[in-house]
């Protein structure tokens, strides 16, 4: 008898959640490398009752990511770096191994080649990599090498550093997000093929405003709609509650 | 409400296409830059009636049926290679082609791509490379004590050496022509990639019966029409605006339902 309402309340939190969702992408539209989330709605069918019809109601069963690329913008700043095609930095924190495609690096006060939070980024031995002091603009190759100039007695040499570890991770839309950009796999990351690093530019976030808007617009009609199919079952348990349950004239 | 979907669908497709053009009026003095088009093409259809249904066992067919259509679609951002205007620059390594065919550049990876972009300058050695360095095929090398240089329509390039009065033919440059040049794939820095869609390319010197010939002294400059862009950006961002309306107008539709009472 209550189903109308128990349906309308799965509804509404159904809602709830993707209102978060949207928010979370709206708020993250100008981050480097942010990827959209998009929630996945279910109906949950179930039989009250034996012999009763079944009733659907909404449950959100997971959020999974998009993969697609952002738009890439020139910083000109020869510690930015840009991944091109499927792959991920590994970097070193307290918790373990993680994987970031945001591209902002520096250098530590330790001579490490750290992330914009501090994080080291590590080569594609799983070690540290060390940039000296002082060494002019680094040159950061289509494969990740990193080197710089040098003057020596022929001219100009270049010295090799190292070269920045890309790994291609599977389920990509189904990896855990940390915060800071920062995610986690159970499984098994591989180095990856094919995926080129562009220096002096920065991937963008890929969350599409006119996408997110429109769904807003969409939430907030099917948000009206769910409380009028409850008010207008709460009135009809209050008018069958008067009209029937008076006493008897 | 299938409105507001396709109005979406209508304001991505607008934004690519003012993304493309924004492209094409960054690069009006790009050396040797072919202008991009967006074209779009109707998503699909959804079939409540089909046209050619029989209504009714007589055989009587419905004549036009009930399709919905759900919006738009990008189909393709082509190149446009028409030719561009020659802008005089006077420079002795400055070449432009006349006519179809690309340069040959070889790429540090070994890897052969092709460009219009003439302008070209002398390495250390005396090779004539590209602005980014990489060498010109086949790689053609002005002696040391050169007064002059002279490249004919043929790509010949011919050097008036100190102390010798006739000129020496050191090299001359190779062009290639693709069937289907838009199949070409841009990859920066005025350089195309061959690709399955571009067909293999048709190898040949300047002058010869269908390709380009080699002008020395001027470059082949951006074929972006100023007008014709600045016109298809405001024709695009009406179409916007006017995708913007119709989420407008469905949002306040559906107000209106929320509000029944």
């Amino acid at each position: 008898m209550e189903n109308a309402l128990y349906v309308a309340l799965s509804q509404q939190m159904a809602l709830r959640r993707m209102l978060d969702v949207t928010a979370n992408n709206v708020a993250n539209m100008n981050t480097q490398a942010f990827r959209a989330e998009r929630p996945v709605f279910d109906d949950f069918v179930s039989r009250m009752g034996r012999g009763a019809d079944p009733t659907a109601f909404v449950i959100d069963r997971a959020t999974y990511t998009d993969t697609r690329e952002g738009a890439l913008t020139t910083t000109g700043n020869p510690f930015d770096i840009a991944i091109r095609g499927d792959g991920w930095l590994q970097v070193e924190t307290p918790a373990g191994a993680r994987y970031t495609r945001d591209g902002r690096l520096g250098r530590s006060a330790d001579g490490d080649l750290v992330t914009v939070d501090g994080a080291p980024v590590l080569d594609d031995a799983g070690n540290r990599i060390t940039v000296p002091e002082d060494v002019g603009p680094l040159t950061i190759a289509a494969d990740g090498t990193l080197s710089y100039k040098v003057e020596g007695s022929e001219g100009a040499q270049s010295v090799e550093l190292g070269r920045i570890g890309l790994y291609s991770l599977p389920g990509a839309e189904g990896l855990q997000r940390g915060g800071d950009g920062l995610v986690t796999t159970n499984g098994q990351a591989l180095p990856a093929m094919g995926v080129t690093i562009v220096q002096g530019a920065l991937e963008g976030s890929n969350v599409q405003p006119i996408v997110e808007m429109v769904r807003l617009i969409d939430l907030t009609r099917a948000y009206g709609q769910s409380v009028k199919l409850t008010e207008a079952e709460n009135d009809r348990q209050r008018g069958a509650i008067n009209k029937l349950g008076g006493p008897a004239t | 409400m299938r409105t507001l979907d396709i109005a979406a669908s209508g304001m991505m497709a607008q934004q690519m296409n003012v993304e493309v053009i924004s492209n094409n009026i960054a690069n009006i003095n790009t050396v040797a830059f072919k202008r991009s088009r967006a074209e779009f093409q109707d998503l699909m259809y959804q079939s409540q009636l089909r046209p050619g249904a029989t209504s009714s066992d007589q055989g009587d067919i419905v004549p036009t049926g009930i399709q919905l259509g759900l919006g738009v679609k990008p189909g393709t951002v082509a190149r446009q290679h028409v030719q561009g205007p020659l802008t005089k620059t006077e420079g002795d390594y400055d070449l432009a082609l006349d006519g179809r065919g690309y340069f040959l550049v070889t790429l540090p990876t070994g890897e052969t791509a092709y460009s219009r972009a003439g302008n070209f300058k002398l390495s250390p050695e005396g090779t004539i490379v590209t602005t980014d360095g990489h060498e010109v095929s086949p790689g053609i090398t002005v002696p040391e004590n050169t007064r002059d240089v002279m490249i004919n329509s043929n790509g010949e390039v011919l050097a008036y050496i100190e102390g010798q009065t006739e000129p020496q033919n050191v090299g001359q440059f190779d062009i290639a022509m693709f069937v289907n040049e838009a199949g070409l794939e841009s990859v920066g820095s005025n350089l195309y990639l061959e690709t399955p869609a571009s067909g293999v390319p048709i190898l040949g010197l300047p002058g010869q019966p269908g390709f380009g010939t080699v002008r020395q002294g001027y470059v082949e400059s951006s074929n972006v029409n100023i007008v014709q862009e600045i016109t298809n950006l405001i024709s695009a961002q009406r179409a916007y605006e006017m995708n913007s309306r119709t989420v407008e107008a469905g949002d306040q539709m559906l107000n209106t339902l929320v509000q029944m009472r």
